[in-house]
């Protein structure tokens, strides 16, 4: 049963006309969430006793260093799923998350470094975090400029998942060889395993932004595969007839 | 707990100096997420006004 | 299996600007170093590691260019195909052959250049066999990166591929930092040969999936 749900949500057709339906929906959740959260981070939150007001950047930071790092593993999954199972939709998820993740992580540096003037007052550290996200930033360049070269689409699918699945390998390899190289950065305010190092108040809206923020994009994402499935399959019946 | 932490319109652009850098990220975020919003929304609209001639 | 290596190991030597040429940029990246700085021994000495590492990776980054090209378009890759030849064989085999002309004497280069820098013999043998050692796994890498770009061009597998070989270029950092200041450095010789082997193994599975991609 599972297998004949997979393989009819998996028909571009099927996945075109249901996210036509849940595109509203999610996208209009998590815009308002997102813009409760902004607006409690930024005027209600209490004001950090080191880094004083600056540290709101945190509300707009981690949820697009998390959505980059989220926004990977999305494109490393759908390539696995595309390298063995052969779905067309998997190889349309990834042709278009990976513009998508180049500008989430673009947002992610751009504010990790503007919030670095007033705390370390320079714009710009060699520091693991950061420089591990600027290689992540470049991975998804490679991924752009790969698919962007070939004017055989199949092809271009094919090399682009081999490409994400091999960088996949290598994200945690690079991350923990330039934790190795250097740390500067805090800590990560929040993991799984341990106690959050922030405090409720402000740990409250950071949460609530980290997922609306999360939903926005997964929201801008089922889009950017509309689009790519109104593109690769122009040809077809269904589509003509929109 | 809920307390607005600023007195007045001027502090909360001001933010003790901070506001700048806040403000500034606060519009490149927003300018991300609307540009790709519309990014796509323009395309999809264009790729239905061709199909829509063609046919 | 040896005639398939006479065979590709006939076919570089033939060519020489690719191999030569990659050894003599190599040799003219590391010449022109001392001319940048100002000439004083010790300065000299302190980045020579970092423009010996960069040095090779560059070179190795464009000698890999057309390493699957010329097969591809003569239609030898077609016939490796149709005559059930392992295509990973054939991979293996072939960055042997780039390894063996190019890395080679790219490593005894980096050993004589080391001697010259730093004028301490053993700790130059030692950058000499890392170099062997790296060396071979730049060449697999940058293959896996040219035979995604295979008629488009080095400058595309280089973008893909740098990142790829980032924490090579952290751990000999490491490696050379223990050098210098006499601690243990075998770990990270280990490290690396850990990581050429798990290289040996994949690379060429991985490379012969997308030739054989490129050949639908």
């Amino acid at each position: 049963m599972f297998k004949k749900f997979f393989h009819q949500f998996a028909s571009p057709k099927t996945f075109y006309f249901v996210s036509q339906k849940i595109f509203p929906y999610l996208f209009w959740l998590s815009i308002t969430s997102l813009i409760i959260g902004l607006i409690w981070g930024i005027l209600y939150a209490p004001v950090d006793k080191v880094q004083g007001n600056s540290y709101r950047i945190i509300y707009m930071h981690v949820p697009a260093s998390f959505a980059a790092q989220s926004l990977y593993m999305m494109i490393a999954v759908a390539s696995f799923i595309f390298l063995i199972w052969k779905v067309k939709l998997a190889a349309y998820v990834v042709k278009s998350v990976s513009l998508i993740g180049a500008s989430v992580t673009f947002l992610a540096l751009i504010s990790g470094s503007i919030w670095g003037i007033p705390t370390w007052g320079t714009w710009w550290q060699w520091d693991a975090r950061i420089t591990s996200t600027l290689i992540l930033f470049i991975m998804y360049l490679g991924l752009i400029s790969l698919h962007n070269s070939f004017n055989n689409l199949d092809k271009a699918d094919k090399f682009i998942s081999v490409l994400a699945l091999v960088g996949f390998i290598n994200i945690p390899i690079i991350k923990m060889s330039v934790n190795w190289w250097s740390t500067l950065h805090q800590p990560a305010s929040i993991t799984l395993s341990s106690k959050p190092s922030i405090d409720l108040a402000m740990l409250y809206p950071l949460m609530i932004c980290i997922f609306s923020f999360l939903g926005l994009i997964i929201a801008i994402v089922l889009r950017a595969i509309q689009y790519e499935i109104l593109l690769r399959e122009k040809n077809k019946k269904w589509i003509q007839s929109i | 707990m809920m307390n607005v932490q600023f007195e007045s319109l001027r502090s909360l652009f001001y933010m003790n100096g901070h506001g700048i850098y806040v403000w500034v990220v606060l519009i490149i975020f927003l300018m991300v997420i609307i540009g790709l919003f519309l990014f796509y929304k323009i395309k999809i609209n264009n790729f239905k006004k061709e199909n829509n001639e063609i046919n | 299996m040896k005639g398939l290596l006479h065979i590709e190991l006939f076919k570089l030597f033939k060519k020489i600007r690719s191999w030569l040429g990659p050894v003599l940029i190599f040799t003219l990246i590391i010449i022109a170093y001392p001319l940048t700085v100002e000439y004083s021994t010790s300065e000299l000495a302190k980045s020579f590691y970092s423009i010996l590492w960069l040095g090779s990776l560059m070179t190795i980054m464009f000698s890999t260019e057309d390493i699957f090209l010329e097969d591809y378009l003569d239609g030898t890759m077609d016939q490796y195909i149709v005559n059930n030849i392992s295509l990973p064989l054939i991979v293996f085999i072939k960055i042997f052959v780039y390894w063996l002309l190019i890395g080679v004497p790219i490593g005894i280069l980096s050993f004589i250049f080391a001697i010259a820098f730093t004028s301490n013999f053993e700790s130059s043998l030692l950058i000499g066999v890392i170099s062997l050692v790296v060396n071979y796994i730049y060449f697999a890498v940058f293959s896996f990166g040219n035979s995604l770009s295979l008629n488009k061009g080095s400058l595309l597998s280089s973008l893909v591929c740098l990142p790829l070989v980032l924490p090579i270029l952290i751990t000999l950092g490491k490696f050379i930092t223990a050098l210098e200041y006499a601690l243990n450095f075998y770990s990270y010789i280990i490290l690396l040969l850990g990581v050429l082997s798990i290289i040996i193994t994949i690379i060429p599975f991985l490379i012969s999936f997308i030739l054989k991609a490129h050949l639908d």
